[in-house]
């Protein structure tokens, strides 16, 4: 970017009440995102030669010769004379193409070579550059072959580029052909798409460009993340718990990004349905052999039971107690029930101890049968546990049955039976918990992705914001910025303007660059008589003209373009003659610093300049027969005040009194005007400022400072004047100076003095050119 | 014979400033019997205005002058007056009021505006000179 315009924005950015993040937004896009910055290195150049050949109304080659230095040539030759062959050839030779055959006819460039010239064309100009090394420009056509023809054009093309000239032609095109003057208005955006290089304005387009850029980045992240938000919540299933808790989390406006994380980050068992499912779907279920064998073990068990109940377990257990109770009582041999004596012997100890202990072991036998039925039993009830047994009713309320299931198990079979049934079932559960739980996973890779970046939008909704305000922001500073840019050369427009526009009621108030879309337009506020109202269109030709000159000039006269002469083409055409006297002047001010050539077909412009006593070279062009050019100069203002001077000291022509004032008054002019000339050469040669320049003819009051800039390049120093003249050209001289300078300030000359003075002038010039140089 | 001011050279009929005051109504004052002739005649008022105060200045630093051309009157005054902007307007002002005054065949006269402006000059022109004698 181009530095000073970043320090002018930065230093509106440090003013300006933007919150500091759409202020690092600009600061870092002005740092980054702006082209590299384009160095102006192209060297100032002046024009010194133009020669053309073959082309259109010249014929041999013919030879324009230019002062290369601010100041005002006027070429004049009638219609027809040539004079516009330099200033196109000129135009092709630097550009390429001509503005004025662009988009007429093919007939209008078919006839482009001279018809009275049979070689090839050869269009030549010397450059001068700083320094007075001359660069010349030379490019060759074949005779017959189209203007456009590009065989010569590398030669050219080279040495344009070599100097970096190629680069600001577009911009700042020294060039203003009459054709152009009138179409200057016609597009108004050519003008801006001209001048917004120039004034490095392209830099804030493209920082506006680099924002937008980001912009729609930006917008386009968030766009794609809410799309993608509603796709998300779409493939949420209603009947789904954990689905509905996402989409109150999301769905709406403005999704709850905290709570969704939440969500995501707890266990997936978090809904009965879905518990349920899974103990459906882990049922533990007996196999084939385990049924078999709790059966069979049941029968054993229950025959064991049979055989074992065969006995009174409890009358065999109170027998065998009464036996033992028996036998511990006894005392002697007689039955203490019965008193019946001597039956309980040693024999029936025996045998009731015998007995008792039989009763004891069948009592025994039948309380294992019992209670190992009672396992058994058991064992065939606990085939189907309580989740087995809970399966139907959990199964209905799944919606994998739609009717009761009855869970028969009255024998193995039956059991059997059952159990094929629960694993159907058991199945059915675990296929529908691996299509939930499969969609749920994918959902929830999803939604983590999704999380992120909404996250992401959430972080950047702020610089979104920064950006849009940064871009609001530097939308206007660019239209303050473009304005104030272009100021000067707007304020010098309209400057020119009001020089020229003299009669006319249409008054320029202002010229402003707009931007509008990706392009822009020159806006021209001017007003018929003060009505508000635009009034390009009521403008004459004449007055179109003075407004494109007026425009022309200040572009040319900017410090950026490296061309430092402007060639305008018949600008005088349609013109007034009150016109054509501001015209004059635009022109000579312009021609304080830049070293301005119009071309014209009457003497209009040149009759203007000398009754206003502007200073100008007058070159005259005719052509002759077969083509042939010629270029005289007419006299030059410091001829014409020669001339004057000679004319005035002639005896008899005024009164005596008179004549020895008027006399040294013109000579005094006349070294005046060629000192002038000397510095404005010289600024131009060594590259400094020409306005300094100018302002220090300007200032300069007497003959001897004006002089003493000559010698000195310091007009304090015009009491040393005469010694240095006299040192350098001669005592004659200095005593000329002093002459001169009596004469002036109303000190009569005698008769002998004044009648040698203009040709000692004549002579004081023509030192001061060959030693000054 | 030749008078600036009112009182000084009492014998002129009208001094400059009258004329110029003169020149002034006929651009100002719609008059039906002038129609089509104010601006020549508003013309030939100020050119004559001109032409008196250089003659004015003339008669009183170098009465020789008046025998020689109005151009070289106008191409010496700075010798004696000085290089002064009114002196180079008037001189402007003058030969295009000139111009305007003779017939052209092909020629636009000048402008109300533009007639305005070389009145303006005048006026300048004759302060300027006033002062200078004075």
């Amino acid at each position: 970017m181009d530095p000073v315009l970043r320090t002018l924005l930065l230093e509106r950015l440090s003013e300006s009440g933007l919150e500091p993040e759409a202020r690092n937004v600009i600061e870092v896009a002005a740092d980054a995102a702006a082209p590299p910055p384009t160095t102006n290195t192209s060297p100032p150049v002046w024009l010194k030669t133009v020669t053309v050949e073959g082309f259109r109304g010249i014929g041999k080659p013919a030879t324009l010769t230019l002062e290369p230095a601010p100041g005002l040539t006027v070429v004049v030759g009638r219609n027809g004379s040539g004079k516009s062959s330099f200033a196109e050839g000129l135009e092709l030779l630097m550009t390429g193409a001509l503005k004025r055959w662009e988009k007429r006819p093919k007939a209008w460039s078919e006839t482009w070579q001279c018809l009275h010239h049979l070689g090839p064309t050869r269009i030549t100009a010397e450059l001068e550059l700083e320094g007075g090394s001359t660069v010349p420009l030379t490019q060759e056509w074949p005779h017959g072959a189209p203007y456009g023809d590009a065989s010569g054009r590398a030669a050219p093309a080279a040495v344009l580029n070599e100097h970096g000239w190629d680069r600001d032609l577009p911009s700042f095109r020294p060039f203003l052909a009459y054709a152009e003057l009138a179409t200057m208005f016609d597009t108004l955006s050519s003008l801006y798409d001209a001048l917004t290089p120039v004034l490095g304005l392209g830099d804030l387009d493209a920082l506006a460009a680099s924002l937008a850029q980001t912009r729609l980045a930006y917008d386009a992240q968030r766009k794609q993340t809410a799309a993608e938000k509603d796709q998300l919540v779409a493939r949420l299933d209603p009947e789904d718990e954990r689905a509905a808790l996402v989409k109150a989390a999301i769905g709406g406006r403005k999704p709850d990004l905290e709570q969704l994380d939440q969500l995501l980050e707890e266990a997936p068992e978090y809904t009965e349905d879905l518990t349920l499912l899974r103990r459906l779907a882990g049922l533990a279920l007996p196999t084939e052999t385990e049924i078999r064998d709790a059966y069979q073990d049941l029968k054993g068990a229950e025959r064991e039971y049979t055989d074992a109940s065969a006995t009174d377990a409890s009358r065999a257990t109170s027998v065998a107690t009464l036996l033992r109770q028996a036998l511990a009582v006894r005392d002697g041999e007689d039955c203490p029930v019965c008193k019946t004596p001597g039956v309980l012997d040693d024999a029936w100890v025996k045998a009731a101890q015998e007995e008792a202990a039989e009763l004891e072991a069948q009592a025994a036998t039948l309380t294992q049968a019992n209670s190992k039925l009672l396992l058994a039993r058991r064992r065939v009830d606990a085939l189907l546990d309580g989740n087995a047994l809970a399966a139907p009713a959990a199964a209905k309320h799944l919606g994998l049955i739609d009717e009761d299931l009855t869970l028969e198990r009255g024998d193995e079979t039956e059991t059997k039976a059952t159990v094929h049934t629960l694993r159907e079932l058991t199945q059915k559960a675990a296929t529908e918990l691996e299509r939930k739980g499969a969609a749920w996973l994918q959902l929830v890779g999803d939604l983590r992705r999704w999380l992120e970046q909404a996250r992401d939008v959430e972080a950047k909704a702020s610089t979104l914001k920064a950006v849009k305000d940064a871009e609001k922001w530097l939308k206007g500073a660019s239209d303050e910025l473009r304005r104030e840019r272009f100021a000067p050369i707007s304020q010098s427009a309209i400057a020119n303007w009001r020089e020229l526009r003299q009669g006319s009621s249409v008054d320029l108030h202002e010229i402003t660059l707009k931007k509008v879309g990706k392009g822009g337009r020159a806006d021209f506020d001017v007003r018929a008589d003060d009505t508000e109202a635009n009034a390009l269109g009521v403008m004459s030709q004449g007055e179109l003209l003075a407004l494109s000159v007026s425009v022309f000039l200040p572009r040319a006269a900017l410090d950026e373009s490296p061309f430092r002469f402007a060639v305008i083409d018949d600008p005088v055409q349609a013109m007034d003659p009150a016109k054509v006297d501001g015209l004059a002047k635009v022109l000579h001010r312009a021609a304080r610093t830049r070293q301005i050539v119009v071309f014209t077909h009457d003497d209009r412009l040149p009759e203007a300049i000398r009754r206003l006593r502007l200073d100008a070279t007058m070159l005259h062009v005719d052509r002759r027969a077969q083509s042939t050019v010629d270029v005289q100069e007419s006299r030059s203002p410091v001829q014409r005040y020669i001339d004057g001077a000679r004319g005035y000291a002639k005896p008899d022509r005024l009164p005596p009194e008179v004549q020895a004032r008027v006399v040294p008054m013109f000579c005094r002019s006349a070294v005046e005007a060629a000192a002038a000339n000397i510095v404005r050469r010289r600024a131009a040669q060594h590259g400094t400022d020409l306005n300094e320049a100018d302002d220090q003819i300007a200032e300069a009051r007497s003959l001897r400072e004006t002089l003493a800039l000559v010698l000195f390049g310091d007009a304090g120093r015009h009491g040393e004047v005469g010694g240095e003249v006299k040192r350098r050209y001669g005592a004659p001289y200095a005593a000329l100076v002093t002459e001169l300078n009596r004469g002036a300030h109303g000190n009569p000359l005698d008769r002998e003095t004044l009648s040698r003075l203009p040709d000692n002038t004549r002579a004081f010039i023509r030192e001061l050119n060959t030693n000054a140089k | 014979m030749l008078a600036l001011e009112e009182g000084r050279y009492v014998s002129e009929r009208l001094t400059v400033s009258k004329v110029l005051d003169e020149a002034q109504r006929q651009l100002d004052e719609f008059d039906p019997t002038t129609s089509g002739a104010w601006p020549h005649a508003a013309a030939a008022l100020i050119r004559q205005s001109l032409e008196r105060t250089l003659d004015v200045f003339w008669n009183d630093k170098a009465p020789g002058m008046l025998e020689t051309s109005a151009r070289d009157r106008w191409v010496c005054l700075p010798a004696y007056l000085g290089d002064k902007p009114e002196a180079r307007e008037a001189d402007f002002a003058w030969t295009a009021l000139s111009n305007a005054c003779h017939h052209r065949a092909y020629e636009v006269g000048l402008t109300q505006d533009e007639l305005r402006g070389h009145l303006a000059t005048a006026r300048d022109f004759l302060k300027t000179v006033a002062r200078a004698l004075a």
